[in-house]
């Protein structure tokens, strides 16, 4: 099993590891073996047939999946024979498929138009009426199963019985009546059911919540980090016209392998949300950037012999909070903390901090906030409001004169700044493990928005006009790691998109 | 461990030392299981079955979905399944299933209102030499005609 293996794949002489299947070690030779129900976090089904090699010395084409590489093998990827029983897999597939594509949801991004594109003969020989099964079957509120589309390869079947423990899918009847059934009602009880969406190759499970709303050829797509946990499953966000239409996993085997949890995919609603503040308030009345800015600056000068309480949020990224630092050591502040919501954890992905970067504000030195605050009163509250989970306590806000509020929504305030939320932004935040991880900006919500960091810096330089502050994300994380030794030789292209561990911290992985 | 009877068990312990995994043995354990259970896999057998196999209940369901020797619904008595495939098509298959609907009321996957027994047509059962023939339970009727058919679905009653 282990070593290297010799294989020849279409000639082409590579060193492989040992115990690969042929379509993992076809990729060493730069060559891509079309599967439906390979998975490679998947235990092997070897039911689609597409994936059939020609390995020299055998007579009959074999499934590459099935098949692992031995010493000195040769094998054919693309010769005449394999060519051919591809387009007569494709041929076979297409058979009793609707061809709804028009009306599909997975049109754009599916294997069988994929395949019948790159294997396919163009045509078919089947003059008969099409076999019908149901359409449109409610597997509960997230998923939409379509038996018709279906192919049958179980990968569905594997995923809820081998990643996510609740085998609630199985195959029922024969031939050409069979099909998926969910055990019991009929509906999937999974957390993470909805990974069976991006699991199913073909249209035939969809998601409930991204039906009919966007072509995906229409859409934008952005890499970054889910927000919903300190876990951070790396995530794609596909938006259109600035607004977030879906989000699902991005794999990455550090953090998530291929999935995330229901809630975290489908936790956005909070980004669209069209009641949201866009302008600053100053006293409750809209008014431009250098306005309230002027107002949040005569606020902290005056309260500085009172004294200033700084509670930040675990959903501001760690250049955010920087910006904070920076300008609460510019006002001599003592007191920051932030809140950490919390939450269930299970022993999959979800993580029990329900927030992506409590572990950051806790490295750039706020401490968490204890269940008991302070009975001194202060001068000013500088506050970050958290997007979800338990905000400051009345007792706390009350024991403030004047409040300078961050916060997605209007709040009672002398000054409420719009949140940005983390698909409008480039940052990066310290997930579980002490992980560093990217967040990339996606959509402008509102081209009126200013996001956070930059309003803190422009507070900061408004204080002290020698005050420089970088221009991106990537200048501003070089500043913050060169001040602080956790972040030490930290660079944003060194994260990388799939992040990396802070050494520094010590942190187990 | 469900509620199955001692001998049962014990004869499906029996099976399962004759392959190299548990789960290898359910084909012909469920069919001692569908016989100790009234001929049928209620949601309930099926939960048991599972439970004693180690395998998820939508497993079993799935074998008892796809071989038609195992039922999802309550049978009759007895059960009749008349062979539809080409030799007994030819020697007259279709008629005989006509007759029985005639004779008896039932047609393909209907039980007799008095519950003797339910009627299924059934793929090839291996006896093209004397077809027409018919299993009922599990013996064989063979060289069928008409009046055979009545003497033995009749003795059924």
């Amino acid at each position: 099993m282990s070593g290297t293996v010799n294989v020849t794949v279409d000639g082409k002489q590579v060193a492989v590891p040992g115990g690969l299947n042929l379509i993992e070690a076809a990729r060493y030779a730069g060559k891509s073996v079309p599967h439906y129900c390979y998975h490679p976090r998947l235990s092997v089904a070897g039911n689609c047939r597409i994936c059939l090699v020609e390995i020299q010395g055998q007579g009959k084409l074999q499934i590459a999946c099935n098949t692992r590489v031995t010493e000195g093998m040769s094998y054919f990827t693309d010769n005449e024979r394999v060519r051919k029983a591809r387009e007569g897999i494709m041929e076979l597939l297409l058979i009793n498929h609707p061809l709804d594509c028009p009306i599909c949801d997975q049109a754009g991004e599916c294997k069988l138009q994929e395949y019948a594109v790159e294997h396919g003969s163009g045509i078919t020989r089947y003059a008969f009426e099409k076999v019908r099964k149901p359409k449109n079957v409610s597997w509960g509120d997230k998923v939409v199963f379509d038996s018709e589309r279906c192919i049958l390869c179980t990968r569905c079947v594997r995923f809820l019985d081998e990643v996510a423990g609740t085998p609630e899918v199985g195959l029922d009847m024969r031939g050409e009546k069979c099909t998926l059934v969910v055990k019991g009602d009929g509906k999937l009880t999974s957390p993470y059911q909805m990974n069976v969406i991006d699991l199913c190759p073909v249209g035939a499970l969809t998601s409930r919540d991204f039906r009919f709303k966007s072509r995906v050829w229409f859409m934008h797509f952005t890499d970054t980090v889910c927000t919903s946990c300190a876990r951070g499953c790396n995530v794609t966000v596909g938006s259109r016209g600035d607004r977030v239409l879906r989000m699902v996993p991005r794999a990455n085997p550090d953090v998530n392998h291929n999935w995330m949890c229901d809630h975290g995919r489908l936790h956005y609603a909070f980004v669209n949300d069209e009641t949201r503040l866009t302008v600053p308030r100053v006293a409750g009345k809209g008014a431009p950037y250098a306005a309230a800015i002027a107002r949040a600056k005569a606020i902290l000068e005056g309260a500085r012999g009172q004294g200033i309480l700084a509670v930040a949020s675990p959903f501001m990224t760690n250049e955010e909070l920087f910006a904070m630092k920076e300008l609460l050591d510019r006002l001599g502040v003592e007191d920051r903390f932030f809140l950490k919501p919390m939450g269930e954890g299970d022993d999959l992905l979800v993580h029990p901090e329900k927030c992506p970067n409590a572990r950051g504000a806790a490295l750039l030195g706020f401490a968490e906030a204890a269940a008991e605050w302070p009975s001194k009163e202060y001068g000013a509250l500088l506050h970050f409001a958290p997007h979800e989970g338990a905000d400051l306590p009345e007792e706390a806000l009350k024991r403030a004169k004047r409040r300078i509020l961050f916060s997605l929504k209007e709040r009672e305030a002398d000054v409420c700044f719009p949140l940005t939320t983390w698909i409008e932004k480039d940052g990066t935040v310290v997930s579980a493990g002490d992980r560093l991880q990217r967040l990339t900006k996606g959509i402008t919500f509102e081209p009126t928005l200013v996001t956070e960091r930059t309003v803190l810096d422009r507070l900061h330089a408004s204080l002290d006009a020698s005050h420089r502050p970088p221009d991106t994300a990537a200048q501003a994380l070089a500043r913050l790691a060169a001040a602080l030794p956790a972040f030490a030789g930290v660079t944003w292209t060194r994260i990388g998109p799939l992040g990396m561990k802070l050494e520094a911290t010590g942190a187990p992985a | 461990m469900a509620d199955f009877s001692p001998e049962l068990l014990a004869k499906v312990k029996d099976l399962w030392k004759r392959y190299p995994e548990r789960k290898a043995a359910l084909l012909p354990a469920m069919h001692l299981i569908q016989k100790e259970r009234g001929g049928w896999f209620s949601p309930e057998t099926i939960r048991d079955t599972a439970e004693l196999f180690e395998v998820p209940d939508i497993h079993v369901q799935g074998i008892v979905g796809f071989y038609d020797m195992f039922h999802d619904e309550p049978v009759g008595r007895h059960v009749v399944r008349l062979c539809k495939t080409l030799s007994c098509k030819l020697r007259g298959a279709d008629e005989l299933r006509a007759h029985i609907k005639r004779t008896f009321g039932v047609d393909h996957g209907e039980t007799t209102k008095d519950g003797a027994f339910t009627f299924r047509c059934f793929e090839c059962l291996g006896h093209c030499t004397t077809a027409p023939m018919m299993l009922v339970d599990e013996e064989r009727h063979e060289n069928l005609t008409a009046e055979k058919v009545d003497r033995v679905l009749g003795g059924l009653r």
